[in-house]
């Protein structure tokens, strides 16, 4: 595990220091004009960004063939990517979490809620990328992913749509009944 | 005593099968796969490795099976077709990753083997050649407490002197009682190494022995054509007529042979006829 990371970093280092640069200007920005959406955002970019761009590199280079030999299980090569999704994911939470209280803070509209849901959303993404891109490898695991989303999304509003009629229909119902009851 | 033991190895994929391969590496010796491409001998040294699963046979080191004890693959030295080492990473750096997965590992030997072979310290593994790239994983396979070393296509990319080099290393490791499992093309490399060789063909071994036993056994002599082909085994057509793999002890007195390589034997065992 502890070698298998320390390649991770030294070999997405270069991405690292632009990664960190991009979390500051956002910050800022975001702390700035009171928008802390914008760290919120790049703290998901980066967390999914930084464990896609390291097994990339396994796959160039056949490292994940040699990873496997060295007798690391598939449970510690798994975990050794959500591990460093995890750590940079706690790095742009943290540079989020001083962009929100530079900003409005809890006390904004909103309250938490705008520094909780960013937070949560990078690690779902990362949740739900990693396994893609385990599955097809990391060109074809963004693909799918993109379509993933889009067809989770499309459900979930098409989803609420079809709820919605449903209860509209049901509410209809239930008011009939009370009227039809009910002594006036 | 058995260092390394396949037994009954099958795996199937993609139209290829792999048919229940079985030999042994005894402790302080070599053995060498030999085939063409496609034959299954990388199926074979990635299945020891655990990179594929295989569908059945087991696989055993020092008497355990590896199946039930995955963890006992961490004492198999390896080198693979294409390394798979860090590209973007120096030597030093590489040696601090392994230093994390191998257990035993040696950086300082790691260091002075890559300097033995003229492998430069500043550089990054994606600016090597093909051939320090391999030079590199042989180094590092040989830098941790290991039982038995697995590698495919070794000395593939590497001068006649690199490969010197790096045979003379193997050499060493073996003499201290471990076992090597290599696969190669060039069969002169194993002749100088091995002390067994397995031939595989089609998924299946179809020859396996002694080396020098094996070159012993076989002779090359042209066939005439309306004679018969006294002692022969295999014959393959040429441009102009055809030559007979033939068993020496079969051969009538006086006759003229020249002894067989272990090319001459894999050539006429994938490209002959049966006599």
């Amino acid at each position: 595990m502890k070698g298998l990371l320390i390649k991770d970093l030294l070999t997405v280092r270069k991405q690292a220091v632009w990664y960190a640069a991009m979390i500051v200007i956002f910050c800022i920005a975001g702390a700035a004009t009171d928008s802390v959406a914008l760290s919120g955002a790049i703290g998901i970019l980066v967390t999914v960004s930084v464990p896609l761009t390291a097994m990339a590199y396994d796959e160039t280079e056949s490292f994940t063939r040699f990873a496997a030999a060295s007798g690391a299980g598939a449970k510690m090569r798994a975990a050794e990517k959500y591990i460093l999704g995890v750590m940079f994911g706690a790095v742009s939470a943290a540079a989020h979490l001083a962009a929100f209280l530079f900003s409005a803070g809890p006390s904004g509209a909103g309250g938490w809620a705008n520094y909780i849901m960013p937070v949560a959303m990078q690690f779902a993404v990362l949740a739900a990328a990693l396994p893609v891109a385990f599955k097809y490898g990391v060109e074809k695991g963004r693909t799918y992913m993109i379509a993933i989303i889009v067809l989770v999304w499309s459900a979930v509003s098409w989803g609420f749509f079809g709820f919605s009629v449903l209860a509209a229909a049901v509410s209809y119902f239930i008011s009939a009944h009370i009227l039809s009851v009910k002594d006036l | 005593m058995n260092k390394l033991e396949i037994k009954n190895l099958s795996k199937s994929y993609g139209g290829f099968c792999l048919y229940k391969v079985s030999f042994e590496v005894k402790a302080g010796s070599a053995v060498g796969l030999i085939g063409e491409n496609g034959a299954g001998k990388s199926t074979v040294i990635k299945s020891v490795l655990g990179v594929i699963r295989p569908d059945g046979g087991e696989i055993y080191l020092d008497g355990h099976n590896l199946n039930d004890n995955p963890a006992l693959r961490k004492k198999l030295g390896y080198v693979l077709e294409d390394t798979g080492l860090p590209a973007e990473l120096t030597l030093k750096e590489v040696s601090r990753v392994f230093g994390g997965m191998f257990s035993g590992w040696n950086e300082k030997r790691f260091l002075s083997l890559a300097a033995r072979l003229e492998l430069p310290a500043d550089k990054r593994i994606k600016e090597f050649s093909k051939g320090m790239k391999m030079k590199t994983a042989i180094s590092a396979a040989l830098s941790y407490d290991t039982e038995a070393l697995i590698l495919d296509e070794p000395t593939g990319g590497l001068d006649p002197v690199a490969r010197d080099g790096i045979l003379d290393l193997l050499y060493d490791y073996r003499e201290e009682g471990r076992a090597v499992l290599i696969s190669s093309h060039i069969t002169s490399d194993l002749e100088k190494l091995c002390d067994y060789i397995v031939y595989i063909h089609g998924g299946k071994v179809v020859l396996g022995g002694e080396k020098d036993e094996l070159l012993r056994r076989f002779v090359i002599y042209p066939y005439r054509a309306g004679s018969p082909a006294p002692g022969g085994v295999r014959i393959l057509k040429r441009e102009f007529g055809a030559d007979v793999l033939g068993e020496r002890r079969l051969m009538p007195a006086g006759s003229e042979f020249r002894q067989a390589t272990l090319e001459d034997i894999m050539l006429f065992y994938s490209k002959g006829d049966e006599i």
